[in-house]
């Protein structure tokens, strides 16, 4: 098995102007995460909103350049690859947005908008690209007259089954996903997970899966990373983590996810206040305000990831709490 | 055989039904689609006509002056004679042919001015939302600084600048027309640039120039297409303002700002004379109106129904 991504450390500060006469502050929106990808795998990060995931995901598509922090990228960085070698790399990560109502360019046909991918990156004719995009289409589900239509005609599975086609298109070693189904009916989002999942199996395509659904992401997921305030607080396998989670936070989030079967259900956990501003993070352990286990070791001392049963964990009470 | 022809009959059949009508006749028929805009199309197709073939459609010369028929009445009127059909101005000479050739200059004005203030308000516009910090804040502060000045006082300056004569004054005119496009292609694109598939695109690989031109701008004609439409028609106003001036289309030369500009003294006794140019402006810019309206509506793949 081959690792197509590396992340070590990654971080993504963004200066924002607090007002006249008033120093900018800075949001610490991705504050070193690390973690790797293997081929045809799927990792899912999790976390609620604000916690940095979408960040994640605009450093992995390398739409941004991180802050501090190395992204290997099929065995290649992303920091030292100059501008040709960037946009080689460009065609191994594609992305599938959130809103398939905005991710589609509403003035071009569908044919045109899957086949630009091609036409930047390969010298393909555009007979050749034809093909490839109707097979892609078949592929997905679209039937072939829907190559000279506009988004605007399709409901939002279709829409979204156009943006997963769109991603594919240039055979892609790894697919950002963020929240792809969140936007979509929950009768639809069966299919388009299937979708991704029976793409997954043929492309052998490495998926980062952004969700703040815990059910979709215990359907989809090999590997789990739990986010919090710009920082990993667990990452391991899918089972280990849903079997036994460590960590306060990803005890209180699995809590939270509600179940049909009253034997399923867990004591709900429930945690205090709000997500803290990124701009004015606590001190030590960021999750110190909310944790029910708190210490003063907390509110002092980052805790950094550790192996732990077989995962990796930051949490300095992770042994006394979970005996 | 027979049954070859049968599966070539049916496969015809079914190409037919997964083949789209080119883009033009698409466009013609969303344009078709709304009559204001034919109607529009009609009627500056047939002044454009007049225009260009002036010498043979005009019944006189349009600077020669018939000292007999001073400020004769229209036809309809009493005193009107068929020589004449829309009477005659102050220094005797035929309206119908001075508005029929000053057809030519108005339009050419008109379309020259548009498309000098357009294609570089659109580049400028779009080079201050793709970079906003560094480039877009001197291009803003710049197109501030005109819009600060009375328009036509900013037309009077750079034509002292560049001396009188026709071209200068469509510069002038462009010049001053320019911070609107730039304000408008900037507001748009700057909403259009926070959409996700412009990221897509981006992520995609697209450049630079593919993203201006090819995803971000025709997300942004819409309001585009309007104000060169409006445009269209201040721009033959504000050259007949130059001409008043001196500045512009010089006199004997018809033009239909400039007949109406020098006729304004006669307008209590003589009305045809400032009513029939003015109401040739009126009629050729609500032609264009909404001929625009209906390109806007033509483009806008949203409004057309699912085929």
């Amino acid at each position: 098995m081959s690792t197509v991504l590396q992340a070590r450390d990654l971080t993504r500060y963004y200066d924002v102007n607090q007002g006249f006469l008033k120093p900018p502050a800075q949001v610490k929106a991705l504050n070193g995460v690390s973690f790797e990808l293997q081929a045809g795998k799927t990792l899912a990060v999790v976390g609620e909103s604000g916690c940095g995931k979408s960040t994640l995901a605009r450093q992995l598509t390398l739409i941004e350049a991180p802050t501090s922090g190395s992204l290997l990228l099929d065995g290649q960085d992303a920091a030292q690859a100059g501008k040709a070698g960037l946009k080689a790399m460009r065609t191994k990560v594609q992305m599938v947005f959130q809103n398939p109502y905005a991710s589609l360019n509403p003035r071009q046909k569908i044919g045109t908008q899957l086949g630009e991918p091609l036409a930047i990156n390969t010298s393909l004719s555009s007979a050749e690209r034809e093909e490839r995009v109707r097979a892609m289409m078949k592929r997905v589900g679209l039937r072939p007259e829907h190559y000279y239509r506009y988004p605007h005609m399709f409901s939002g599975g279709q829409r979204q089954r156009i943006a997963i086609a769109r991603a594919m298109m240039l055979n892609p070693k790894i697919v950002v996903a963020d929240e792809p189904t969140s936007a979509l009916d929950v009768s639809i989002q069966a299919q388009v997970l299937n979708l991704f999942m029976d793409l997954q199996d043929e492309f052998n395509t490495a998926y980062v899966f952004i969700s703040h659904n815990l059910a979709v992401v215990e359907h989809v997921a090999d590997d789990l990373m739990v986010m919090y305030l710009g920082r990993a607080v667990e990452v391991g396998a899918k089972e280990t983590i849903y079997s036994r989670p460590l960590h306060p936070y990803t005890q209180a989030l699995l809590s939270a996810t509600p179940s049909i079967h009253p034997e399923d259900r867990r004591v709900k956990i429930k945690i205090q206040g709000e997500l803290p501003s990124p701009l004015n993070p606590p001190s030590g352990c960021a999750f110190h305000k909310r944790c029910p286990h708190a210490t003063e070791r907390c509110k002092s001392e980052v805790p950094q990831l550790r192996e732990l049963e077989q995962r990796m964990i930051a949490c300095h009470r992770a042994e006394d709490i979970n005996v | 055989m027979t049954n070859a022809k049968t599966t070539t009959a049916a496969s015809a059949v079914e190409d037919q039904a997964l083949t789209y009508p080119s883009p033009f006749k698409e466009f013609w028929q969303g344009f078709a689609h709304n009559k204001g805009a034919v109607a529009g199309l009609l009627f500056m197709t047939i002044v454009t006509l007049c225009a260009i073939l002036a010498p043979l459609v005009a019944p006189h010369n349009p600077i020669e002056q018939f000292r007999e028929h001073l400020l004769q009445p229209p036809v309809w009127l009493d005193g009107g004679s068929a020589s004449f059909l829309l009477g005659t101005d102050e220094l005797g000479r035929d309206i119908l042919s001075r508005l029929i050739y000053g057809a030519r200059l108005s339009l050419f004005i008109g379309l020259c001015s548009v498309v000098m203030a357009l294609l570089p308000g659109v580049i400028l516009g779009l080079l201050a939302a793709f970079f906003p910090k560094s480039l877009g804040s001197v291009i803003m502060r710049l197109m501030d600084i005109m819009m600060a000045l009375p328009s036509l006082l900013l037309a009077v300056a750079i034509m002292a600048i560049l001396g009188p004569g026709l071209l200068n004054a469509m510069i002038a005119i462009a010049t001053v027309s320019l911070p609107a496009y730039v304000r408008l292609t900037r507001a748009s694109a700057m909403t259009e640039l926070n959409r996700d598939y412009v990221t897509a695109s981006r992520v995609a690989g697209a450049g630079l120039w593919r993203q201006m031109f090819i995803t971000v701008l025709p997300n942004c004609m819409a309001p585009l297409i309007v104000h060169a439409t409006m445009s269209f028609s201040s721009a033959i106003l504000e050259i007949a303002a130059l001409g008043f001036l001196g500045l512009g289309v010089q006199p004997p030369t018809p033009e239909w700002g400039t007949m109406l500009a020098s006729a304004r003294d006669y307008i209590e006794r003589a009305w045809w004379v400032v009513s029939l140019p003015g109401l040739t402006i009126l009629l050729s810019v609500l032609a264009i109106n909404l001929m625009g309206d209906g390109l806007r509506d033509a483009l806008d793949p949203k409004l057309k129904r699912a085929a």
